[in-house]
């Protein structure tokens, strides 16, 4: 019996590429409705092999993921997409279409609903993120940031549960990422399940509740990220270390600063408290 | 001595409505580490290209000023001319591959420079050395993990025995081991050979550690020009143009607003433990 709330679950899930890559490993790995998510380690860890099979771009080469309760194998990209919308490390990849329009109505268009609703849906997702000027803009006159914004509302248009995104940071700078992160945050605000794989710890340590750290097709850790960041040994195991300002308060400890700290603000607000004292 | 220095820089695409580089000059010395960050769009790419003569040579527009290398005017010497003297990795290696090995690829500019086959080994074998991809000489580029990669396009520019190596993101796509590779390669290099280094990057936090001088692009225009102990001394205006600032140092500012008194902002994690520790134990404000 799955247990209500669990949106996605891996039970013992092994990739193997073209016979000999294993580059997923006998994962166990269940996430729940609502939760924001990073999935973290080195390239090669087995990162996006994972998350691909959460909308059955992969297929198991043995194991289960079961997708709100649905079983990856027996079911049609359709079915999953719907569930699950995935945006790939590069937004060109994905973008096909002559208008950002056209490109936020071609999903819900492929799983055949009704024109009246794919249209309310695009001018709900272009007035939230304020794409109105670019709807009849073809996406690849756009700059990578907004590509990357139209892909993922090209998702949401076919109002999945689950949003993966595959590192938001490539090719953008600061502003753009964390603007990008806090498009993710918002949604996940109404409900959706958020899961992000990047490289750059401090957007981990900002935005997601709990991190999983994959190493060599294996989850390593999966725990809260400030407990996650506690542990730098495990961390250094998988060539990650976190982000700066937790390696400072580690390495204050010795004041009682917890190791877990995890932005700037709250280190700000533990060194005050100190200092006061 | 003067590696580069350019002097009004300006120049706009045949496609641009502004000058994407616009009114730039700077000059810098030789066996320098030099490290840009700006925005998207700031004109970062633009500005490594016309360094190395494929602006204006290999593109449509419009330049005005200029830019002198060595000793070398860019608009008079081509590209392959000025490669000897300038090399440059950009953030995709994969796009620079052009052979099956790796040997191969470092060997390609040297074939093309007709030079004897023995100096050619020779460099090869130095090169990877440095790099230390020495062991995967007869592997196919594309097999290599990113870190890799990045360093088989550094290894074939520094063949070339440049005096300046401009490397545009070359960390972009790489993971945090991958990036630290990168990097402690550009340190060796420095320390080295002395080779005169312009770095793109965003990792503040990390660069800080290598950086003579920090350049803040924006809008093609250089907003800030410092050492590297003091690009961030105004730390909100650094922050407004979109420059990531290293956490230990946005922790000093707040701090440092709030009342405490340090004598700087700590731009490392070392440095910052000092400074902190001092703080804590003696009370602050």
């Amino acid at each position: 019996m799955m247990i209500e709330d669990t949106v996605v679950e891996t039970r013992q899930l092994e990739h193997v590429y073209s016979g000999r890559v294993r580059a997923v490993r006998g994962v166990d790995l269940k996430i729940r409705r609502g939760e924001f998510l990073a999935i973290i380690g080195q390239n090669g860890s087995g990162k996006t092999t994972l998350t691909k099979h959460f909308n059955g771009l992969l297929k198991p080469t043995s194991g289960d993921v079961i997708v709100n309760g649905l079983n990856t194998k027996n079911a049609s990209i359709a079915q999953l997409a719907k569930r699950v919308g995935y945006v790939f490390q590069n937004p060109d990849h994905q973008l096909c279409m002559r208008t950002v329009q056209d490109e936020l109505s071609f999903g819900p268009r492929n799983l055949g609903i009704d024109p009246a609703k794919i249209k309310a849906r695009v001018d709900n997702i272009i007035q939230m993120f304020d794409l109105e000027r670019y709807r009849q803009t073809h996406p690849f006159l756009l700059g990578r940031a907004d590509r990357l914004r139209v892909a993922v509302c090209s998702t949401l248009t076919m109002e999945p549960d689950i949003v993966v995104v595959d590192e938001p940071t490539t090719g953008q700078d600061m502003r753009q990422s964390y603007e990008l992160m806090e498009m993710l945050k918002n949604l996940n605000g109404q409900g959706r399940t958020m899961v992000f794989i990047t490289h750059n710890m401090r957007l981990v340590a900002e935005y997601a509740r709990r991190t999983v750290v994959m190493r060599q097709g294996s989850i390593v850790m999966d725990d809260r990220t400030s407990e996650v960041f506690s542990h730098p040994d495990i961390l250094a195991d998988t060539f990650l270390s976190p982000p700066q300002i937790t390696q400072l308060a580690q390495k204050l400890g010795k004041y009682g600063i917890p190791s877990g700290v995890l932005s700037v603000k709250e280190m700000d607000g533990i060194m005050n408290e100190l200092i006061d004292k | 001595m003067k590696e580069i220095t350019v002097d009004s820089l300006h120049w706009k695409y045949a496609t641009s409505d502004r000058w994407v580089l616009d009114d730039v000059s700077f000059e810098v010395e030789q066996g320098e580490f030099l490290a840009i960050t700006g925005p998207t769009g700031a004109g970062k790419t633009t500005l490594c290209l016309s360094l190395t003569g494929i602006i204006p040579h290999g593109y449509n527009g419009v330049w005005e000023g200029i830019v002198t290398v060595g000793t070398l005017d860019t608009r008079r010497y081509a590209a392959a001319s000025l490669a000897q003297h300038v090399g440059i990795v950009f953030q995709d290696p994969e796009s620079q591959f052009l052979t099956m090995s790796v040997r191969d690829e470092i060997a390609f500019g040297l074939e093309n420079l007709a030079l004897p086959r023995d100096e050619i080994t020779k460099r090869i074998e130095d090169a990877s050395k440095i790099v230390r991809i020495d062991d995967c000489l007869d592997r196919a580029p594309y097999e290599l993990s990113g870190g890799q990669k990045q360093r088989v396009a550094i290894a074939a520019s520094l063949a070339m025995q440049p005096e300046v190596l401009i490397l545009d993101e070359p960390t972009g796509q790489l993971d945090p081991v991958g990036k630290m590779e990168v990097f402690s390669v550009l340190e060796e290099l420095r320390r080295t050979k002395s080779i005169t280094i312009l770095l793109v990057e965003h990792l503040t936090e990390e660069i800080v550690k290598y950086a003579d001088r920090m350049m803040l692009l924006y809008n093609g225009k250089i907003e800030r020009l410092e050492k590297t102990s003091k690009f961030f001394d105004d730390v909100d205006f650094v922050a407004k143009k979109g420059v990531p600032i290293p956490q230990v140092t946005q922790l000093g500012h707040m701090l440092q607003s709030q009342g405490a008194n340090l004598s700087h902002l700590p731009l490392t994690l070392d440095e910052s433990v000092v400074m902190y520790s001092r703080l804590l134990d003696h009370g602050g404000k």
